[in-house]
């Protein structure tokens, strides 16, 4: 194996995953494209954290105030069973 | 100083697509009469809700692209809560990243639907 940083043996941290919207160069994040927003969002209609979704921060932020705007509207549940 | 807006409402289902364009008018004269100018008018049509508006599972939608004052976006937006047609209505501001990704030709971007005229154009 090449040198990586040394790491704690317990702990390992996942491959970084890459921003899919970073790699469409998407400018925005629309509030009417659900399709999208619901790759996103949880089984219970909740925001997938960065974490799981793997977008960057600059994305992130854009999708959060998206499917906020979707919910108002009605295009995405604020709670689904 | 015009800020470019952009508005989304939902009207009651039942409407009829002539009661529907009244409407609509309706709604772009209230931008135009507070000396805003509506750019671009879609009628989006009838769409499931994601949750129960006023026990109605759907809702006719309708997006208005407009650039006015302030108080005229204000008003426009009391004047959505007043109306009893328009069950749930959105206005938002278009910041310059949402400006540049509408100029921007987008792969995905949905079709442009035909344009509702808007009256007084």
């Amino acid at each position: 194996m090449a040198a990586k940083p040394k790491r704690a043996t317990k702990e390992r941290r996942p491959k970084r995953k890459p921003c899919s919207f970073c790699a469409e160069k998407v400018l925005d994040i629309n509030y009417k494209d659900v399709g999208r927003l619901r790759k996103y969002i949880s089984e219970r209609g909740k925001i997938l954290p960065r974490r799981i979704s793997g977008n960057c921060a600059k994305h992130q932020r854009l999708l959060t105030v998206a499917v906020k705007r979707a919910r108002v509207i009605a295009f995405l549940p604020f709670v689904a069973e | 100083m015009k800020t470019d807006y952009e508005v989304t409402y939902i009207l009651r289902p039942q409407f009829e697509e002539a009661e529907v364009t009244e409407r609509m008018n309706a709604i772009a004269g209230v931008v135009t009469t507070n000396g805003g100018d509506v750019k671009n008018s879609e009628l989006l049509g009838k769409k499931r809700l994601a949750y129960e508006i006023a026990d109605l599972r759907e809702g006719i939608y309708v997006v208005m692209g407009f650039t006015a004052e302030a108080p005229a976006a204000k008003e426009l937006e009391r004047q959505l809560r007043l109306n009893e047609d328009v069950l749930r209505s959105l206005v938002i501001k278009l910041d310059k990243r949402a400006l540049a990704a509408a100029a921007a030709p987008q792969p995905v971007a949905a079709a442009p639907a035909p344009a509702i005229a808007a009256p007084r154009a």
